[in-house]
């Protein structure tokens, strides 16, 4: 779920102010909470009588007089209530305050300093989490005797550990998230980060860990003083059922006033806080969906396959998703859909993020998350599958998950199951549909496996051990293990560099023409679909805009978003795009102020990441003002040749130097220096900005970091670089935040924070990966416009040469740990001399210009 | 192979820290206390010792040396198995501590399995059915368990169903009159059990229960669930074959914080149904200021603590399979 829907879905939640449903475990904790304070803080006022003081006969019954009658002694029970109220609030709130904030000062030094004092500290944690807490204080309390002060700070003293914990927690993860990198990255200090990031979100989790400590230390409170260590000039609830034991009270008559209302005052105070503290914990971790999946799809048809007829594989009508609570704001996502497919044939569904492709893709299926239902449809399936002769309707669509169809996720690689072994998650696919014994099962998954190309030594492997691309064969296995009729395949190629993709889509035709499966891809990248599929349809706000044969709607489009769509697609660049490349190094040369532009140098650079060695001997220059694309396949090491540049990693070996001086020692003197002259563009833009600064505030924090300029001067130069990047309205833009913006929208803000302090050098870690193939172009000419207009020196990184060779001076290719060629992109696409650079160049070739030439007969 | 054993033997040198840690608290209390230490070795009797007979029992229990010197005596007489004298009792405090240690951990045993089960069970159906009645109805009933204090509960139970209903005894662990023959005083224990049981369980299911159901919350979310439905698979087969499994891991790790925290609810609980182990002697002791039992008592339900943690420690990697030598995080979800 992306982009449109979400967007519609935020919106609707934004307008809503009223306390969500979800919300009473707050409120109905805060209600309790707010009450017990307030009789605590009452309690002499509130109370009939003084507690201590025999005001009654032993033993009344409640009455009017004594509401809860008396105990043996003639006390009044109520106002012995009361001000027990006061004894086990006091403690409670106290001890859990000092706790918390011992917690606080605790976690945060051991998660913000780091290294041994971290180690040592959270060795004591847990020491103290071992020590069984009862009886420490129960020993504490017989030596040092029994009184308020020592029950709090025996109290506090051990219970701080938790809260330290679950804060340094906190803290670390906070830590990691790329907005807060970004910010590191530019320069910003500890206290910045500290002041900024960390310290906010620390607030809610303290509040619950407050609410549970103080939740807690009553209850112990409660037990030591029922266990006569309390003391004895501040009588609690604990105390009262003290008396109650000691004097056998569940003989008497009295039992139950003098023992259930205490109880009863104890265990409510203590939900409250609970309740308190599930409510705050709740709220932060956001909305989360119920677990179970109402399995609704479309209303569905199975009839069997008849080989000789032309009825289509599968076929649907109006298919309506839509997605938003009942009784709220809806989003439409999938609008009233027909869409149908042939037995065999290869059938591309494309269109931009949001535009309904995939929850058509997961409607089909009946596995449509909630918020997300479908509302209506009919579906038709003809299948080998069928287990009557005859047709049925009113089927499941759930009965023929995995048999029928069979569906590969977005992101296939992290769709199996950690803790069990590849082989037999393909079991588990196979006898969820056949009876057969475990033996034959897992034979015929380990044929499924090596079918998918996976050697057998990887088939009793767990899916950790494994790579990214074996998991994805292996996912695709998973899914054909019971011959299907259909694939359908979401988003398959998504974040795979060429090669990988290549290899994927050949797997996919090899694997259909043996088995002769259709196949439903749903996808954004232009090139995979154009080249593997007979017939396109294109998608645009849950409505199906056109359909045709590839080559077909290609050539002559009807409809004119389809020519739009299609001509995003990634070209390489002829002789004569590549000759404007040239006369742009020939104004590079004569360029006016090279002291301006920054010079990276990396000189013999290695890296070793658990056992790989990534980076085996870089030497790399960047002259002054030259754009310059790095290029080669997923995991080659670019993107830590990048970070070393910018200071975020250190290499094992070898130095970067910028401008001379090496990365270390801008770091040891000059650290703030490196992060104005070094900006380094993050690759997900949906992390990169904080999700609860304005687009405003996100661009102005460099300026803030480096004190530049006064208040005005700052915003002049956030309007002007919105204004630079194309983000209009800007006064509009300034306001809003990045969660209302889409991909594309966030990674011009990323872009406008990087150019407002005008650094020498830019690193960008592939900025249009996780945008849709659309928009990708216009981003990159977006990012060589100001580069070149403000004579910044540009480390491009990606591991599409298509878009390098169109704009950069220079490419440089990385390979096996090396720079293995560098040259101008027209040397490079002509007359490449490495064979790692001809099999890039070729793959690409490959799969932007290939086109599925294959007609079908019948007609939609 | 070497990382195995060097992780081992950090984890080896953590919990000797723990237990050093407790043997110094319980040395520095004494000392650190106000009034005559002989109070915390021979309790009240040191009110009628003569100047003379003091000066004697001071040097006789080496309480005039420096307290480095004493400090070293002390963990040297531990590792002896010298715990001091019980002054309640009489006898050596290590003697009586063995003699009512079986009853606690009977007791204690039981409920980390039953309420372990029943929490984890009850906490994977309310995240099923999270946001429902049932889920709410669960929750609201687990917290409030959670919340009521265990010794109160437990003179409901004393109440009503052993005094009133009179089905249960209200005390002890098995009948004053022990009776003939195997299976009935079997038959007599486990029916001395069962109220104690029932309320240290009920006291301890609802924190499993909170953290099997955020656990198992957490797992739905995971990816690779859509794709188990989509290979066609059950519901129900996903979340006892798929979901369960994976979400096991962090209510294994909360083994510390629940055994601390189930050993102090055994205290109270054994004191309301006067039930005859380690629970109840710790009461008594802190009632009869009887320090050395006290202190050695608190010794012992450490090293308890410890050795189910290293228990929980060694099984772990059979649970992760991700994890090599034992990478348990200890402590809260």
């Amino acid at each position: 779920m992306s982009g449109r829907i979400a967007k519609g879905l935020r919106s609707a939640a934004q307008r809503r102010n009223s306390i969500r449903r979800r919300d009473w475990l707050a409120v109905v904790g805060g209600a309790g909470v707010s009450v017990a304070i307030f009789v605590a803080i009452f309690a002499p006022t509130l109370a009939p009588y003084p507690a201590d003081v025999a005001v009654g006969n032993p033993f009344e019954s409640p009455s009017a007089s004594h509401l809860l009658g008396t105990d043996d002694a003639g006390h009044d029970l109520l106002s012995l209530l009361l001000v027990g109220a006061r004894v086990s609030l006091f403690v409670g709130i106290l001890a859990g305050s000092i706790a918390v904030f011992l917690g606080l000062v605790v976690g945060v030094t051991a998660g913000i300093v780091g290294g041994r004092t971290e180690s040592v500290l959270m060795r004591l944690i847990d020491i103290v989490l071992t020590l069984p807490f009862l009886p420490l204080i129960i020993v504490v309390a017989a030596v040092f005797g029994p009184s308020l002060t020592t029950t709090v700070a025996v109290l506090a003293s051990v219970m701080w550990a938790g809260p330290a914990r679950e804060l340094r927690s906190q803290v670390l993860s906070v830590r990691e998230r790329t907005y807060v990198r970004a910010s590191r990255s530019m320069g910003a200090s500890t206290m910045h980060l500290a002041r900024k990031y960390v310290v906010p979100s620390l607030m809610p989790i303290a509040v619950a860990q407050f609410a549970k400590a103080a939740g807690a230390a009553i209850l112990l409170e409660a037990s030591l003083s029922f266990l006569g260590l309390g003391d004895p000039t501040a009588p609690s609830w604990g105390t009262i059922l003290f008396y109650a034991q000691q004097r056998s009270a569940f003989l008497t008559d009295a039992w139950a006033w003098w023992v259930l209302p205490p109880g009863v005052a104890i265990g409510g105070s203590v939900l409250s806080f609970t309740f308190l503290a599930l409510g705050v914990e709740r709220r932060t971790a956001g909305n989360r969906q119920p677990a179970i999946n109402s399995g609704h799809g479309p209303r569905l048809s199975v009839c069997p396959r008849d080989e000789d007829s032309d009825e289509p594989a599968l076929s649907v009508s109006e298919l309506t998703v839509v997605y938003g609570e009942k009784d709220e704001e809806e989003t439409v996502a999938v609008d009233g859909m027909n869409f149908s497919v042939q037995a065999g044939e290869t059938i591309g569904v494309v269109g931009e993020s949001g535009s309904g492709k995939s929850s058509l893709a997961l409607a089909l299926l009946a596995l449509v998350d909630p918020p997300g239902r479908v509302t209506s449809g009919e579906m038709t399936l003809h299948t080998d599958h069928a287990t009557n002769d005859g047709p049925s309707s009113d089927a499941s669509i759930a009965e023929h998950r995995g048999e029928a169809v069979g569906f590969v996720p977005q992101e296939a690689m992290n769709a199996l199951d950690p803790r069990r072994k590849l082989r037999e998650q393909v079991v588990v696919a196979i006898r969820a549909h056949r009876d057969c014994s475990r033996t034959e099962a897992r034979e015929q998954a380990s044929d499924v496996l090596t079918s998918v190309g996976l050697d057998p030594e990887s088939h009793d492997r767990y899916p950790h051990e494994l790579s990214g691309g074996m998991r994805q064969r292996g996912a695709v296995a998973a899914a054909l293990a019971n011959d299907p009729d259909i694939l359908v395949a979401d988003e398959p190629t998504t974040g795979l560099d060429t090669i990988t993709t290549l290899r994927l889509l050949d797997l996919l035709e090899s694997l259909q023409s043996r088995l002769g499966f259709s196949l439903v891809m749903v996808t954004h990248d232009l090139s995979s679909v154009t080249r593997v599929a007979d017939r396109l349809a294109v998608v645009r706000d849950g409505r199906i805009v056109e359909v045709g044969e590839t080559a077909q709607l290609h050539a002559s489009p009807e409809h004119p978003y389809t020519s739009e769509l299609l001509q995003a697609r990634p070209v390489l660049p002829t002789a004569g795009g590549m000759a404007q490349s040239e006369t742009h190094i020939l104004d590079s040369s004569r360029k006016t102020d090279p002291e301006e532009a920054a010079h990276l140098s990396y000189e013999d650079v290695e890296k070793v990441f658990g056992g790989d060695a990534v980076l085996q001997g870089i030497n790399f220059d960047l002259e002054h003002g030259e754009s310059v694309t790095l290029v080669g396949e997923s995991g080659a090491g670019k993107s830590t040749l990048g970070r070393i540049a910018a200071g975020l990693t250190a290499p094992d070996n070898g130095t970067a130097f910028v401008d001379g001086r090496s990365v270390k020692s801008w770091q040891a003197a000059d650290r703030p220096g490196l992060g104005r002259n070094v900006h380094y563009l993050f690759q997900d833009p949906y992390a990169s900005l904080s999700p609860t600064q304005t687009v405003g505030q996100t661009i102005r924090e460099p300026l803030d970091i480096h004190d530049i300029g006064d208040p005005e001067e700052r915003a002049e130069r956030v309007r002007n670089a919105l204004g630079d990047v194309g983000l209009d309205p800007v006064e509009e833009y300034t306001r809003r935040l990045p969660t209302a913006l889409s991909g594309g929208e966030r990674q011009r803000v990323a872009l406008a924070r990087a150019m407002v302090l005008e650094p020498g050098l830019l690193i960008a870690d592939e900025p249009t990966s996780m945008l849709d193939a659309p928009l990708r172009r216009e981003l990159l000419e977006l990012l060589y416009d100001l580069v070149s207009d403000r004579n910044i020196t540009l480390l491009h990184i990606t591991h599409d040469i298509a878009a390098a060779s169109e704009f950069a001076d220079r490419i440089a290719v990385l390979a096996e740990g090396k720079i293995v060629e560098t040259g101008t992109p027209a040397m490079l696409l002509t007359d490449p001399s490495h064979e790692k650079t001809r099999s890039l160049v070729e793959a690409t070739h490959s799969l932007h210009t290939e086109m599925n030439e294959r007609t079908h007969t019948t007609e939609i | 192979m070497v990382a195995r054993i060097h992780h081992i033997g950090s984890k080896v040198a953590e919990y000797g820290l723990t237990l050093v840690a407790a043997l110094t608290v319980n040395f520095a209390l004494p000392h650190l206390a106000p009034g005559d230490p002989l109070r915390y070795v021979i309790g009240q009797a040191v009110a009628d010792l003569s100047g003379a007979e003091r000066t004697q029992l001071l040097a006789t229990y080496g309480l005039d040396q420096p307290l480095h010197v004493q400090y070293v005596d002390y963990l040297f007489g531990i590792a002896r198995g010298d715990l001091g004298t019980s002054v309640m009792f009489g006898q050596p405090v290590a003697s009586v501590l063995i003699d009512h240690l079986p009853s606690t951990l009977l007791l204690v045993g039981l409920t980390l399995v039953i309420s372990t089960l029943a929490g984890t069970l009850l906490g994977a159906w309310s995240a099923w059915n999270e946001g429902t009645g049932t889920d709410g109805a669960l929750l609201v009933a687990l917290v409030a368990a959670n919340s009521t204090p265990a010794f109160w509960v437990g003179m409901v139970f004393v109440s009503v169903f052993a005094f009133h209903l009179g089905w249960f005894p209200s005390y002890g662990i098995s009948a004053i009159n022990e009776p003939d023959g195997i299976i009935q005083m079997l038959i007599s224990r486990c029916i001395h059990l069962v109220l104690p049981l029932a309320t240290l369980t009920l006291a301890r299911v609802g924190g499993i229960y909170l953290v099997a159901r955020g656990s198992v919350l957490t797992t739905t979310g995971a990816d690779f669930i859509r794709f188990e439905r989509a290979k066609g698979l059950s519901e129900r087969t996903i979340l006892f074959r798929h979901v369960l499994p994976n979400s096991l891991l962090p209510i294994y790790t909360r083994f510390t914080l629940q055994l601390g925290t189930l050993v102090g609810g055994a205290v109270v609980v054994e004191t309301v149904f006067s039930y005859p182990g380690l629970g109840l002697l710790i009461y008594d002791a802190a009632l009869a200021r009887d320090y050395p039992l006290l202190q050695g008592a608190f010794l012992v339900l450490t090293i308890t603590v410890i050795g189910a943690n290293v228990l929980a420690d060694l099984t772990y990697p059979f649970l992760d399979p991700r994890t090599g030598p034992g990478h348990r995080e200890r402590g809260v979800q």
